[in-house]
């Protein structure tokens, strides 16, 4: 059975013909499809180092030294993108794996070829097109990336909540020159026990201190510092679940334009900061969710939308840090439940819909009129597509926000944004109105459940969702024959995955809930 | 284990009367809370939605009480506040905001030393540990008592919180005119840097609660955590690092040596202590 594509995105190359590229990525497999004709361009890993031909290559004794054994892992072993997203320029693509928590970042050609870039002087190493090196490992697992947009620099928050800066592109510089700048290092020296009586009040700090003396040389010796240049921005004490970049031009005449970056966690936060080089200075935060927060989106200049384990979304002024209104998405789920798109069940083991939400994709679909730009939805583990007008998410308006949905074939995983370019200049199109949806759908779970597998299982994972050329229906529309456009990729063997590791992989939001009575350790002391 | 107290304490600790002063013993709790955990935290959503009136009855703004409850005392206070009431958003309704936290107050000694010394000035002690909390709770609740007469201790609470976590659920921004950080737990675990109450991004939080001009009191025994929250705060452009003479002329200073639990079992033992202070600087300008 084919892996679910649990994160794609759309690139258009520069130099490319201004049709797009998809970047779809299967477990630990990227690949580049052309949006003209469909054709798969490149795949990353590439196809070819498949493990029995690495295996030969490497016990070949003298072949070249074994470098490319650290790329020979077996399918299984191969680490599962987690994000993915390209440089505001189109030229790189980033990628973050989770289980080595690696950063990749690929240089992309106008033809949609993958190139991973060297992370090492002088050791880049071309093995079938494809120059392949050294990934950047953080000390905790990604979970939300972001470019600058003067396309230098990429930011990135971690599982445990703290939040980096990376050159995009490593200088080449020798690595052991590098002295890794994290505050989180102790400042002037090492944080040695003190190992004096006096110090130690009670019983459990003297063991602690043993404990701790009896570990240092052994800790000495496995942790490395990160062998490039990156920088501890800031930190949440919590799990960090999204990031974004805004810039903001204030309304003081004369005013430069103001960047930030906001930052959310499982405990609820929305937090601003300002941007590079000011990220110690925290501006403010929105706050008011009363479960996690996972998604955050920036519809326009100065309204953000958050959504998570709450069953509404948030609307913010979040320069002002104000709650504008909640956008209530417990009634849709109802209807999706009553229009027959979610299967009744008895199986306790199908999460039920109705009763929690969790926001898993946010996105804002910018048009031109006469069609209105859209706020895009996806709850986890839902066969639809929710959709309300932007224009509609702000406190003024008076009546209830047409929030609609799309029925699609399969859970809504992710979703790809295509506004085509024009092929001369990197400019979009004067009219937006071409914009299309790539949609990516489960193929192995049963609609409505991100536990229980399908009856029939599909190779249908790509979808194309046009926008209707009529203005007035606001809604998108699975489109066959745009659709059979993605064929190659639909049809694409993917890694062989079981079930679980998908669900894992797919399903990762309302794992964030708080599961209550979390319990004090309480003792005597 | 569960978060409430064995039932046998818990009679212990009803057993007593409004003005009778709680018993250490019956509030022990083991050392170390786990910051990074759920817990069963209250908290409030945003600091607007928090009631301070509860936890300082006497600062309520006259509007707020009816006319019966006022007590002459209150009055005075309003009288003297003239009608004024706390501009600082998160504190409407009241007369005064918050402007001293006592991170990690553990048994509260800092905030009954501080209480008389500013009794014009709102301190909020925060404390992870639940019976540790519920014991300087009914502390205050019984010297209240004891003081209806001359209303002290209506300047002091404590509540249960990590702040590690949800100090800006609590303080809206540029709040808080002190914050005390006093004999944090040092875990020697070298490998959790991020379990300590002092990190480059935890200054970050504080210097957000706390108006330009704030200061920062540390105080500990343990010199390597003093050299870490020296080095965290110093290297923390949100915070200049207070000269010696002001330190040592600064009366909290003495208060936070001589007062707290810690300061007192540090001095019996013969240990040092090491202080440093830390004052918050203007945010720079925009770039
Ligand atoms: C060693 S005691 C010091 C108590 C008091 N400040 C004194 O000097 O006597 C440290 C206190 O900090 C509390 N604490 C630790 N982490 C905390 C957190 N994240 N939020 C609130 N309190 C915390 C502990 O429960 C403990 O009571």
């Amino acid at each position: 059975m084919q892996h679910p594509y649990q994160c794609i995105c759309v690139c258009h190359p520069v130099g490319g013909d201004g049709s797009g590229m998809l970047l779809a990525a299967s477990g630990p497999k990227i690949s580049s499809v052309n949006l003209q004709n469909g054709s798969i361009v490149s795949s990353w890993p590439d196809e070819e180092s498949s493990p029995a031909h690495e295996t030969r290559e490497t016990s070949t004794p003298e072949g070249p030294p074994g470098k490319k054994r650290k790329i020979a892992q077996s399918t299984e072993t191969k680490p599962n993108v987690i994000q993915l997203t390209t440089s505001h320029d189109h030229k790189h693509v980033i990628a973050a794996t989770g289980e080595d928590k690696c950063i990749r970042v690929f240089a992309i050609d106008p033809t949609g070829q993958l190139t991973q870039l060297s992370e090492r002087y002088n050791e880049s190493l071309l093995y079938r097109g494809l120059e392949l090196t050294m990934p950047r490992c953080m000390p905790k697992r990604p979970c939300a990336i972001a470019v600058t947009p003067d396309n230098q620099t990429v930011i990135l928050g971690d599982k445990h909540g703290d939040v980096y800066s990376l050159p995009l592109l490593p200088e080449d510089k020798d690595p052991s020159q590098l002295v890794p700048e994290r505050a989180e290092a102790a400042p002037r020296k090492a944080f040695v026990p003190a190992a004096t009586n006096l110090t130690v009040h009670t019983g459990r700090n003297l063991k602690a201190l043993e404990a701790q003396q009896k570990q240092k040389d052994l800790h000495a010796k496995t942790k490395e510092p990160p062998k490039f240049e990156s920088t501890l921005l800031l930190g949440h004490v919590s799990m960090l679940t999204d990031l974004l970049l805004a810039t903001v031009v204030p309304d003081e005449p004369n005013a430069k334009p103001r960047n930030y970056i906001l930052t959310s966690d499982r405990d609820e936060h929305i937090r601003v900061s300002r941007g590079l080089p000011q990220t110690h200075v925290i501006e403010g935060y929105c706050l008011g969710h009363t479960e996690f927060v996972s998604k955050l989106c920036i519809v326009n200049d100065r309204l953000l939308v958050s959504g998570g384990g709450n069953d509404w979304l948030g609307v913010w002024d979040w320069v002002r840090g104000e709650l504008e209104m909640k956008l209530d998405l417990k009634d849709l789920l109802v209807a999706v439940r009553q229009d027959g798109l979610i299967p009744r069940t008895s199986d306790a083991s199908l999460r039920d819909a109705s009763d929690t939400v969790a926001v898993s994709g946010l996105w804002a679909c910018h048009m031109a009129h006469p069609h209105e730009s859209q706020l895009l939805i996806a709850l986890e583990g839902v066969p639809a597509l929710f959709h309300v007008p932007i224009s509609q998410l702000v406190a003024q308006y008076q009546c209830r926000p047409d929030l609609e949905y799309t029925a699609l074939p399969g859970n809504l995983l992710d979703i790809a944004i295509h506004t085509p370019v024009s092929a001369t200049s990197a400019e979009h199109l004067s009219s937006l109105n071409e914009v299309s949806l790539i949609v990516s759908v489960d193929n192995m779970h049963a609609l409505g459940s991100t536990s229980q597998p399908r009856s029939e299982p599909t190779s249908q994972r790509l979808l194309s969702l046009p926008l209707c050329k009529d203005p007035e229906v606001k809604r998108w529309g699975i489109d066959e024959r745009s659709t059979a456009l993605l064929e190659a990729a639909n049809s694409a063997e993917g890694p062989e995955r079981g079930g679980k590791g998908v669900a894992a992989l797919c399903y990762g939001v309302e794992t964030l809930r708080k599961r209550g009575g979390g319990k004090e350790e309480e003792e005597e002391g | 284990m569960s978060d409430a107290p064995p039932p046998n304490k818990r009679q212990k600790r009803t057993e007593k009367s409004d003005s009778e002063l709680p018993k250490k013993k019956f509030y022990r709790q083991r050392a170390h809370a786990n910051p990074f955990s759920d817990h069963s935290l209250t908290y409030p959503k945003s600091p607007k939605s928090m009631d301070w009136g509860t936890l300082f009855p006497a600062f309520v703004r006259k509007e707020q009480t009816a006319s019966d409850t006022s007590t002459e005392e209150q009055e005075n206070r309003r009288a003297q506040d003239n009608g004024a009431g706390s501009d600082v958003d998160g504190f409407a309704g009241m007369t005064k905001h918050v402007e001293v936290a006592d991170i990690g107050c553990g048994y509260g000694g800092l905030l009954f030393a501080l209480s008389a010394k500013t009794p014009e000035t709102l301190i909020l002690g925060l404390e992870i540990r639940t019976s540790v909390t519920e014991f300087v709770q009914e502390k205050i609740k019984a010297l209240r008592s004891q003081n209806q007469g001359s209303g002290l201790y209506q300047n002091i609470s404590c509540i249960r919180a990590n702040t590690m976590k949800f100090l800006p659920n609590f303080f809206p921004a540029r709040s808080l005119s002190k914050i005390f950080l006093c004999f944090p737990d040092p875990h020697f675990k070298a490998r959790k840097p991020k379990a300590r109450i002092v990190s480059g991004t935890l200054c970050s939080e504080y210097a957000y609660v706390m108006r330009p001009g704030g200061v920062v009191y540390t105080i500990t025994d343990v010199q390597d955590l003093h050299e870490w929250m020296v080095g965290h705060f110093a290297e923390h452009p949100g915070f200049e690092r207070v000269s010696e003479e002001e330190t040592e002329a600064d009366e909290c200073v003495a208060i936070m040596k001589g007062e707290t639990e810690e300061g007192k079992k540090v001095e019996r033992n013969g240990g040092k202590k090491f202080v440093a202070l830390f004052r918050r600087a203007e945010d720079p300008p925009w770039p």
